[in-house]
């Protein structure tokens, strides 16, 4: 519960730093905006010109992009920083500071990475699945909402789990902070468009390994069937029961990492 | 001419002494390059798509899709971080009174990052990935022209990037206003899908702008969808841009450079 408020009291305060030049921040989201709106536009281009794109068409496009990117950002928003900035921290001894502090070292770290464009973010991508889905045959509905709501969520979990898993690597690696932002950031947009377009050995990677494929591709594939059988009805409901799981194992990789840590000199 | 070359030696140097990095951008390359051949190749099938009456083979499409990944950096603006983090740390006070002068600094850095980037990381991607899926390689007279293309995009690419950069002289930080121009030039340049699957109007805005002269004009001289008339109208336009674009670049320099304020100085 400390770890809470202090996190929030952080967040407070990181928000007023930024705010300092608001003219910055706007621009950064006017920026921020255009350049996801281009994306969205090639996107739709594309649907266009080829009709459906791994069996997916326009709207379950959308719904599979904007997911990937709605999770993230919201997942991003405490936890890239850490990623990108715990190997480096390790190196330069800076993160045994970080252990005398009075929270736990990844709430510190979260509350100093705070991040105030990407909650911004999240919400235009949140809006492009709203979007997505009022061009969906399957409409706006209760349970669409749910859908929604869990896939959201689980997408979430599995994106702060595997952030924090790729990012412990740091403490067994010294100067792994390119090779984490590969895996984080290069592994995460091949699911941009459905699997489906993959070899079947790609696409186990991304169900089993590194479940990205969660996060959009079978909830999407699940929404549409979702009321035919109940194996649909399961994909639907993928994200969240493979995101509970996920978390809690770049969790026990976190601390698994911090036990094995030993401060320079100690 | 001399100090120049040095320069170029020395970024190139500094740009290589991290291996590691190189070979991890390699890594990027090669999974970014790798989905996009997957993605298109899933989209036009083994025997490949009609464009503007013309025939684009599976092989054009997966050459169009290697090059484009190899050239990214183009639609970065690189330079735009590069000199925002030398006046956030107070380099550009210094880089001014170093002898080539702040703008033959940067450039020279920026080529050399471009070259050692196309040749470390872009180039042992095309080859394994050219390997595999196959590559289309054009005759000699095809490929100078399109390489001519690229320096000349680099250019224009720089000179946009230069513009926006080097008003954090006077604003202290512009690296935002890049996002929105690195999605513009990534959509209208035929970086993210290639111009010939455009609709009409949207089509009509790309080629009305500056960026489609990055992708879009050096690859379709690689695959042979443009006639030499085209080519020779590739680089009136690339001309043009550059002779509007130097000297709004000149201009930028002189009214950011008078508010330039050197702490203790």
């Amino acid at each position: 519960m400390g770890g809470l408020r202090f996190l929030l009291a952080q967040t407070g305060l990181a928000l007023q730093a930024r705010m300092h030049d608001r003219f910055n921040f706007v621009i950064e989201q006017v920026s921020n905006v255009v350049f996801y709106l281009c994306a969205t536009v090639a996107l739709a281009i594309i649907v266009m010109r080829f009709g459906r794109i791994g069996g997916f068409g326009l709207a379950e496009m959308m719904l599979v992009y904007g997911l990937n990117l709605v999770s993230y950002f919201i997942a991003g928003t405490y936890l890239w920083g850490v990623a990108r900035t715990l190997e480096g921290s390790i190196r330069s001894g800076a993160f045994d500071l970080v252990l005398l502090k009075p929270v736990g070292p990844l709430v510190f770290l979260m509350a100093r990475s705070f991040e105030p464009s990407m909650p911004v973010k999240a919400a235009g991508a949140f809006a492009l699945c709203l979007y997505a889905l009022t061009l969906h045959d399957i409409g706006a509905s209760p349970a669409t909402s749910i859908w929604l709501l869990a896939t959201i969520v689980g997408g979430t979990l599995i994106q702060g789990g595997i952030m924090l898993a790729f990012s412990s690597i740091g403490f067994w690696v010294s100067g792994s902070r390119d090779l984490v932002e590969l895996l984080i950031y290069g592994v995460r947009r091949t699911v941009d468009v459905p699997i489906s377009i993959y070899p079947a050995p790609v696409q186990l990677v991304l169900t089993v390994v590194v479940p990205y494929a969660f996060v959009n591709y079978y909830p999407v594939l699940g929404l549409a069937g979702s009321t035919e059988s109940a194996g649909m009805a399961a994909l639907a409901a993928s994200a969240l029961a493979v995101g509970l799981p996920c978390a809690a194992a770049g969790s026990a990789l976190w601390r698994l990492g911090l036990r094995r840590y030993r401060a320079a000199g100690g | 001419m001399r100090s120049l070359l040095a320069l170029l030696r020395i970024e190139a140097a500094a740009s290589l002494a991290d291996r590691r990095l190189a070979v991890l951008g390699a890594m990027h390359k090669l999974l970014l390059a790798g989905a996009q051949v997957l993605l298109w190749s899933s989209l036009v099938g083994p025997e490949g798509t009609t464009i503007d009456g013309g025939h684009l083979s599976h092989a054009d499409v997966v050459t169009y899709v290697l090059l484009a990944t190899a050239l990214a950096s183009l639609a970065e603006f690189p330079v735009v971080d590069t000199i925002n983090d030398r006046v956030a740390r107070g380099q550009a006070a210094v880089d001014v009174l170093r002898p080539p002068g702040f703008p033959m600094l940067v450039l020279a850095g920026e080529l050399a990052r471009f070259v050692v980037g196309l040749v470390t990381q872009a180039l042992p991607a095309l080859v394994v990935l050219g390997a595999v899926l196959g590559f289309v390689t054009p005759g000699p007279d095809r490929v100078a022209a399109a390489l001519l293309l690229v320096v000349g995009g680099w250019l224009l690419a720089t000179l946009v990037g230069w513009c926006i950069a080097i008003a954090a002289l006077r604003l202290l930080d512009t690296t935002q206003v890049k996002y929105a121009f690195q999605g513009v030039t990534a959509l209208f340049s035929g970086a993210l899908v290639p111009l010939w699957f455009f609709p009409e109007p949207l089509r009509a805005i790309a080629e009305a702008l500056p960026f489609h002269l990055l992708f879009h004009a050096p690859l379709s001289v690689w695959l042979g969808l443009a006639g030499w008339a085209e080519i020779v109208r590739f680089f009136a336009v690339l001309a043009l841009w550059l002779c509007v674009l130097v000297p709004v670049a000149v201009a930028a320099w002189h009214w950011s450079r008078a508010e330039m304020v050197v702490h203790g100085g």
